[in-house]
């Protein structure tokens, strides 16, 4: 068998790459941690610490950090690339000068292209021509687990290979994998999970209570299950961990970037005011628009996500919007 | 373009050596049956009691006595053994080995390269011994010179990189499929491109024709019996596509399995046949081939009229209507007075047919350059051999291999769609349809069928304004390589289009699909025949073309 089939190589060393490269190593493989960042590269190797995005959390010696995506190729079948959904594309070509139809490439992002409305893994196998492709996705939040609390997370592909590999890099006892073969329902879901967060966060600064907040958040899931709909995507998705689990932890947790981001923008923040405040990307952002635009084009009749397109693009006051959803 | 084939070479030629070492053949399939056959005698006690479900449900209805004489004397047999085996897994593996020599004995095909001789010369002139159903004056009333099949059958697209990729490694040549005469097309098709003659798999049913069964019994054509549902055999099936792949044998198949019935483009493949390149690459790949390359080259026939399409769309609209429509019309595509009249009118008039090979792919539905290299949707190259690694290993493995075949129906059914060369009378038909339906929204598709001639008439100063806009859209689309379009198609000048399509959609059939009538000041397109209309028009609806 092939040495490098407990290796991973994990391409982005923000808080959640950082984060799985931790998983990965405490499940005993042989890591590989690649930042675009020379600097943080170095930092890292020097402190064993991601000061930036995961600080206090020591990263074992089976983790290699580097700069060479060259040296993670090499050594690993297994490549996860951890960026925000606006760089997928760019990195995407980048690893195409070294991925071969060998390698399996399991992204962590959630979220969709910009105007493309392109799901992570469409873009890998495009600009790659990588065909076993997949995606870690489920109720994870990066700070929680690289403390080692207990989580699960859910490897989804149409290919058992990439779940068998994915599964034997990070499972252990305190992180469980699930296996799916809904590749397109468990991103989907992954990347419309965050609007619910937003809306959370934006009925928490309102302090609006559980009762609304409740209501708003089960209008939103009705919402999002008929843009699915209308997506092809298997709904039942949606109810696992992938889907529901996810709403769960990122809704309900204030470390949630979107619950925090919603927050903002119910204080009359424009979105891009309230972005540059946030070391890292918002991705319910951006699936706003990728909603709005899908809900236009098929012409839906929905109010908690037009809603919440007006509160982060529009500036309209707080009030018009809680009325619009309610 | 004068073909190249030596006849002398066919001597050395794959699909003949097949002939030569037909017993051998049979053995390496019937032990490749074996080999990846379950090992458990449960399991193959399963496996064999299917086949025996499936062939005594079939043989109960009793649809060809001379054929199904011998499999019942053959399931007779086998019972009585299985009976004895009491599942000693000897037994039961001995059993599968006469089940796998038995279907392989219809199955395989046979080559005699003085047919292929005949067939290559009497094709594109022959057709004129058909015409004795006619008076001779009345054909030699329509010919002043001998039919050309050249000038009606118009030969296009990849060509060039098809005959140098049939250097390079296999083959697999997948058309989609509207008629019984889409075999005799391809044939002479890759003959006149110079190409050596493709292993065929053909319907059971073509066999039983006298004349296309003598050619497609002697050319290499294999048999696959559809009626047959059992695992066994499609196992052995696959397995022997899968061998005469490896062996360096181009082969041709319709994917799509039968013919379209709707006239529409297919839209899903039948995944058994077609994975069989993937296996036989893999194959190739562990045994160190020389020639481990395969290549699928998808294939598009636009007709302006299909022989069967009556029969055809009968059988789709009583098919998904059930009690709300009863088909009347009886497939008559076998007569030869039938054919003899479909190929006077397909010589004597204007309309063409047209044959387009498609961009080729590898076994995952990458394309493929002018020198077989596989590259991705950015054009950087990509070693094929890779994608069969697992764990470092090259290996078959079932799961990610019939993902990968998916992947690459996917592709070839995208490819039909940007490859297919949309005619006039195609785009005739649907603007005229679906202007129809706009004007009957409250009928359903049954209900549409039995419009009378005079409740489909539409002023023809209304529908041209329609069709122009839908002709804007289908431009555009053809300007982003979504599809492709006959050289009239490419004018903005839409009665022109208009007045070839009338010229040439559907001219076989007695009755009309489409025909213009005045009254008075005042011009209507209307239709004779709302099925055939229905056919023609659903040529172009899996494109998403609305107004």
């Amino acid at each position: 068998m092939d040495s490098r089939f407990k290796s991973v190589g994990i391409i982005g060393a923000g808080n959640w790459g950082t984060a799985l490269a931790i998983l990965a190593a405490r499940a005993e493989a042989h890591v590989w941690l690649y930042d675009r960042s020379l600097e943080r590269v170095k930092s890292i190797q020097e402190t064993r610490e991601n000061k930036q995005y995961l600080p206090g959390i020591p990263l074992s010696q089976n983790i290699q950090v580097t700069n060479s995506m060259a040296e993670v190729f090499s050594n690993c079948t297994l490549i996860m690339p951890v960026v925000p959904a606006v760089a997928m594309r760019h990195l995407a070509q980048e690893m195409s000068r070294y991925s071969k139809g060998s390698h399996i490439l399991v992204h962590g992002t959630k979220g969709l292209e910009p105007q493309t409305h392109l799901r992570m893994s469409e873009i890998l196998a495009e600009e790659t021509g990588c065909l076993r492709v997949g995606t870690l996705s489920g109720p994870n939040l990066a700070g929680e687990l690289a403390a080692d609390l207990p989580g699960a997370t859910v490897v989804a592909s149409r290919f058992d290979e990439v779940i068998s590999l994915t599964t034997n890099a990070f499972q252990s006892s305190k992180f469980k994998i699930q296996g799916s073969s809904d590749l397109a329902g468990v991103e989907w879901i992954g990347a419309f999970k965050n609007i619910l967060a937003l809306g959370a966060g934006f009925c928490s600064e309102l302090k609006l209570g559980q009762n609304a907040t409740a209501m708003i958040l089960t209008q939103g899931l009705k919402e999002i299950l008929q843009i699915l709909s209308v997506l092809g995507a298997q709904t039942h998705t949606v109810f696992g961990l992938a889907g529901f689990g996810d709403i769960i932890a990122t809704s309900t947790s204030p470390l949630s970037r979107n619950f925090r981001m919603g927050r903002q923008l119910a204080l009359g923040k424009h979105h891009e005011v309230a972005q540059a405040e946030f070391a890292m990307t918002v991705e319910g952002i951006n699936t706003l628009q990728a909603l709005e635009e899908i809900r236009i084009q098929e012409s839906l009749d929905l109010k908690v996500i037009p809603a919440l397109w007006r509160l982060a693009y529009s500036r309209e006051p707080s009030i018009q919007i809680l009325n619009a959803m309610i | 373009m004068a073909p190249s084939t030596n006849l002398p070479q066919l001597i050395d030629h794959p699909l003949r050596q097949l002939t030569l070492c037909r017993e051998e053949v049979i053995n390496q399939v019937t032990e490749r049956t074996l080999l990846y056959s379950p090992t458990d005698p449960r399991s193959l006690e399963d496996l064999i009691e299917d086949a025996f479900f499936w062939e005594r449900k079939r043989l109960e209805g009793k649809a060809d006595p001379v054929r199904d004489s011998a499999d019942n004397s053959f399931m007779k047999e086998m019972s009585q053994i299985y009976s004895l085996s009491h599942g000693r897994p000897a037994d039961l593996r001995n059993l599968l080995e006469k089940f796998s020599r038995y279907h392989l004995d219809e199955i395989s095909g046979h080559f005699d390269d003085g047919v292929y001789r005949l067939a290559t010369k009497a094709v594109p002139r022959g057709f004129l011994w058909l015409f004795q159903a006619l008076s001779w004056r009345s054909v030699r009333e329509h010919f002043r010179d001998k039919p050309d099949l050249r000038r009606k059958l118009l030969l296009q697209g990849n060509i060039p990189q098809l005959q140098k990729l049939a250097q390079k490694g296999t083959v697999l040549l997948v058309p989609t499929h509207f008629s019984n005469l889409d075999s005799v097309l391809m044939g002479w098709s890759l003959y006149a491109n110079g190409l050596p003659p493709f292993a065929y798999g053909a319907g059971l049913n073509l066999f039983s024709n006298p004349i296309l069964g003598y050619f497609m019994n002697n050319l290499g054509a294999y048999k696959i019996d559809r009626r047959k549902k059992h695992a066994l055999y499609r196992e052995v099936l696959k397995h022997y596509s899968t061998l005469i792949i490896q062996r360096g044998c181009h082969s041709l198949f319709f994917p799509g399995g039968g013919r379209s019935r709707s006239g529409a483009i297919e839209t899903r493949l039948k995944m058994g046949i077609l994975g069989t390149g993937l296996s036989a690459y893999i194959e190739n790949l562990k045994n160190h081939s020389n020639r481990p390359n395969v290549y699928i080259v998808p294939c598009v026939i636009s007709y302006n009229f299909v022989l069967e399409a009556s029969s055809l769309i009968s059988d789709y609209l009583e098919e998904q209507g059930k009690g709300r429509y009863i088909a009347t019309e009886i497939d008559e595509s076998f007569k030869p007075k039938v054919i003899a009249q479909f190929f006077l009118k397909f010589f004597s008039q204007s309309a063409k047919t047209y044959v387009n090979f498609g961009r080729a792919l590898d076994p995952f539905g990458h394309l493929v350059d002018d020198e077989g290299q596989s590259i991705n949707d950015r054009g950087i190259p990509l070693n094929p051999m890779e994608f069969v690694k697992s764990g470092g290993e090259i290996c078959h493995n079932l799961q990610r291999d019939t993902e990968y075949t998916k992947i690459l129906a996917d592709r070839i059914l995208d490819r039909y769609r940007k490859e297919n060369i949309v005619l006039a009378s195609h785009f005739l038909a649907f603007a005229y349809f679906q202007l129809l339906k706009k004007k009957n929204q409250k009928l359903d598709i049954f209900r549409m069928m039995r419009l009378t001639e005079e409740q489909t008439r539409i002023e023809l100063g209304e529908f041209l304004i329609y069709a122009s806009q839908l002709l804007s859209q289908l431009q555009e689309q053809y300007r982003l390589g979504n599809c492709q379009l006959e050289p009239t198609m490419r004018s903005t000048e839409i009665q022109n289009i208009v007045e070839t399509a009338l010229r040439n959609i559907g001219i076989y059939h007695t009755r009309r699909p489409i025909k213009i009538i005045r009254q008075g000041t005042l011009s209507f397109i209307c239709s004779e025949d709302v099925p055939l209309l229905f056919y023609y028009q659903n040529r172009m609806v899996n494109y998403g073309f609305q107004i």
